[in-house]
């Protein structure tokens, strides 16, 4: 049959049918959605810490970069520590947001104990894809710290000041299609979140795009993330703990003039883009780590926990107990697959604050790659060329183009999506950051007008990329400077003690975008040369050399923007 | 003005039935008209051409939905004039890639006995179309009657366009099972 017969025939479907489309129906779920099926999938998180503050004494003038005095024979400073890290992953199963329990005493000491022989083995086992579409497992495996135990202390003097109320998000209604009740709950919920005062997330673009580019700078060869919304929280929380020129430096930088607005709005990027039914997932989780001889403000330490949902907890940094309690904050929201690198953000013990984040971000791709398919290539990456397994697909969808890029966007089943953006061939990613036409697609692609609904060719390599970033220059490059500087920076908001001062910001990040059980399936790649409307009604999109991805929340916010050099 | 009331303008051969169904069907025949032809004095054409249509046929027809019955009449014609104008080359980028879809379906061969079972098929396809859920079934419909692009689709359904898409090709392929199950190679 042709194809104009068959669409002649639909217009003769019954009138009732017809009549009843005119108007949408009452929203119901999607049960296509089938939770452990096996699909592309993408679970990021992000923990973020910057800096050590010291606090030192008067007759202290210097202190070095790593925080450790260079002068001797004086108090040594207390220096406060944040740690920047995210993950990006797919191949782990993230456990719920949760308080850490504690007695009633508050005492969490009970709660943590030495590790035992062979128990670290539980950190070491990798997981794929797969793995996290199982069902979650009922309890969070052993994560037991990788670092050694020898130069810690003991000490059980661990005290939650604060801790994160998250809001109740019901579970997605999966499995009865005609459960209404359930359905609007969750919908309920979800609405409750989205709806957040006009203009929440003002600055939140030019702030991505100056962040972007100072960060994704310097990547020639190497994959290199960055989690804008992950820094954003991390800065606001700074802003909220710092006071006259530190604060409004940090102000700045976020595009903002009033730290009651930003505390607003941080709270409402908080409420936007938390999303955790059991199918989706993208929370942001933060916490303050401060070292038990540090005086605070209580009114401080409130805010902190109403406004950005954070945890805050008092010990000793020196103490082993107190650095697992921070592992286990971390592995609990990152689904342990930053474990390399938290065995290199263990505090140290002239800690007096560390600023902790982590992003968490799982989806399921809507329209799943098939396995059969994905097949082996190469990759032509700035070192020479290198061979990866490539996810292939045909489907219909929207390709965008620029004067110097090419791509598509891939969605997550209720949680938003990806974009994979191709520079033409001689042009590198990071050179792409600088084109105004694609760092305007990335700032919001639904407005982007170059675009055509077409049968795409879809070539792209399955990835695991992490990257560890030091942000210390790229803040000061940003104007963030009294807080690394000891004879300027203000931290009077949460602590009398003086001589605070920032120290380190690093941010990790891993994105793995998996898929197990591959068969070998050949084939054929065609390189997309050079970008533009294309003619036909389709098109190949083949991503085997370096590009850029951006994922974004179901928001519209970029949670994780990466170059992928190597795949 | 009420759906019988109307009709009953045509019955009486009154020339208002014609203001009266450009007043209250106008937008929604030209919106039909516009998403096969995507070009505005075509599709005005059509919607003209559907209120002549219909003051030829009522009476002696008497349609209980109104609405159903000249969306019918001008997605007829207009997908009539689409096919014209397409062997000319001209328009309907839409029509186009709805078309393609549907390819997903059917062979794209002519068969002799494709006019006979016609009757059978749409019955066939009614069936299949009240076995989906309401949202899936007004995705199909939209898509597939009204010739709605999948953005209208997808802002009208409060679902991204990705999602859409995905859940037309699902619905595609599920249709596709459901003939070649009941026999129909088509």
């Amino acid at each position: 049959m042709k194809k104009e017969k068959l669409y002649d025939l639909l217009g003769d479907i019954d009138e009732d049918l017809i009549k009843a489309a005119e108007e949408p129906p009452v929203k119901k779920p999607k049960f296509t959605w089938v939770k452990y099926a096996a699909a592309a999938a993408a679970c990021i998180a992000i923990f973020i810490g910057a800096g050590v503050l010291y606090r030192y004494s008067d007759d202290m003038s210097i202190t070095s970069d790593t925080g450790m005095p260079t002068a001797s024979g004086e108090t040594p400073p207390l220096p406060i520590e944040t740690y920047a890290s995210s993950v990006s992953t797919e191949s782990f199963t993230i456990p719920p947001v949760t308080e850490v329990s504690v007695p009633e005493n508050n005492d969490i000491s009970a709660e943590t104990t030495a590790p035992s022989a062979g128990t670290s083995s539980a950190m070491n086992t990798e997981k794929t894809v797969s793995d996290a579409l199982l069902p979650e497992k009922a309890e969070t495996e052993v994560t037991y710290p990788p670092f050694a135990t020898d130069n810690y202390t003991s000490s059980s003097n661990m005290i939650r000041l604060a801790s994160a109320e998250y809001p109740e998000m019901p579970q997605y209604p999966g499995g009865n299609e005609n459960d209404d009740a359930a359905y609007k709950k969750w919908s309920d919920a979800k609405k409750i979140l989205r709806d957040q005062p006009a203009g929440y997330d003002e600055g939140f673009d030019e702030f991505f795009k100056n962040s972007t580019l100072i960060f994704l700078k310097g990547t020639e060869t190497n994959n290199r993330i960055y989690s804008p919304l992950s820094l954003y929280m991390v800065l606001s929380m700074s802003a909220e703990i710092s006071g006259g020129n530190t604060r409004q430096q940090i102000l700045d930088v976020l595009e903002h003039d009033d730290i009651d607005v930003l505390r607003s709005h941080a709270h409402s990027v908080w409420q936007a883009n938390y999303m955790d039914d059991g199918m989706a997932k993208c929370t942001i989780a933060t916490s303050l780590w401060m070292n038990d001889k540090l005086s605070y403000n209580k009114d401080t330490i409130e805010r902190l926990a109403g406004n950005y949902y954070s945890s805050v907890y008092s010990g000793d940094p020196a103490s082993y107990e107190y650095n697992k309690l921070l592992q286990d904050w971390v592995t609990e929201q990152t689904g342990g697959i930053l474990k390399d690198k938290l065995s290199k953000n263990t505090m140290s013990p002239e800690m007096a604050l560390t600023i902790a984040s982590s992003v968490s971000f799982k989806g399921k791709w809507n329209e799943e790659f098939s396995k059969d398919l994905t097949g082996p290539g190469t990759f032509h990456s700035p070192e020479g060329d290198t061979e990866c397994d490539f996810m292939n697909k045909e489907a219909f969808g929207y390709y965008y183009w620029g004067d110097n890029f090419s791509s598509v966007s891939l969605g997550f089943e209720e949680n938003g999506k990806m974009l994979v953006i191709l520079p033409d061939e001689g042009i590198t990613p990071e050179q792409l950051l600088y084109d105004e036409q694609v760092m305007s697609y990335m700032t919001d692609p639904d407005k982007y007008n170059y675009n055509k609904y077409l049968t795409i060719n879809m070539s792209i390599p399955r990835f695991d990329v992490s990257s560890n970033t030091d942000l210390t220059s790229g803040l000061k490059k940003m104007g963030v400077t009294d807080a690394f500087d000891i004879s300027e920076s203000d931290f009077t908001p949460l602590t009398e003690d003086p001589g605070a001062v920032l120290s380190k910001a690093k941010q990790n990040i891993r994105v793995i975008i998996d898929e197990d059980g591959c068969k070998a399936s050949s084939m054929t790649m065609i390189a997309y040369v050079g970008a533009g409307e294309p003619s036909g009604d389709y098109v190949d999109f083949i991503a085997d050399r370096p590009f850029i991805f951006e994922i974004i929340s179901d928001t519209g916010l970029p949670l994780f923007i990466g170059i992928v050099n190597k795949p | 003005m009420e759906d019988k009331d109307i009709v009953n303008l045509y019955w009486d051969r009154n020339e208002r039935a014609i203001s009266e169904t450009s007043a209250k069907y106008g937008h929604y025949c030209t919106n039909i008209a516009m998403n096969i032809l995507n070009n505005r004095q075509d599709a005005e054409e059509c919607v003209n051409d559907t209120y002549v249509n219909s003051w030829n046929t009522m009476p002696p027809h008497r349609p209980v939905r109104l609405s159903a019955f000249l969306g019918k009449i001008v997605r007829n014609l207009s997908f009539n004039k689409y096919r014209h104008e397409h062997r000319l080359k001209r328009g309907g980028y839409e029509m186009s890639i709805i078309l393609d879809e549907l390819n997903e379906i059917v062979s794209d061969r002519e068969n002799i006995e494709d006019n006979v079972i016609g009757g059978e098929l749409v019955k066939a396809i009614n069936k299949f179309i009240r076995t989906l859920s309401d949202e899936k079934r007004y995705i199909f419909i939209r898509r597939y009657w009204y010739s709605d692009s999948i953005k209208t689709i997808a802002d009208k359904c409060g679902h991204s366009e990705n999602s859409v898409s995905v859940e037309l090709s699902r619905i595609r392929k599920k249709l596709s099972d459901h003939l070649k199950k009941g026999g129909y190679d088509i």
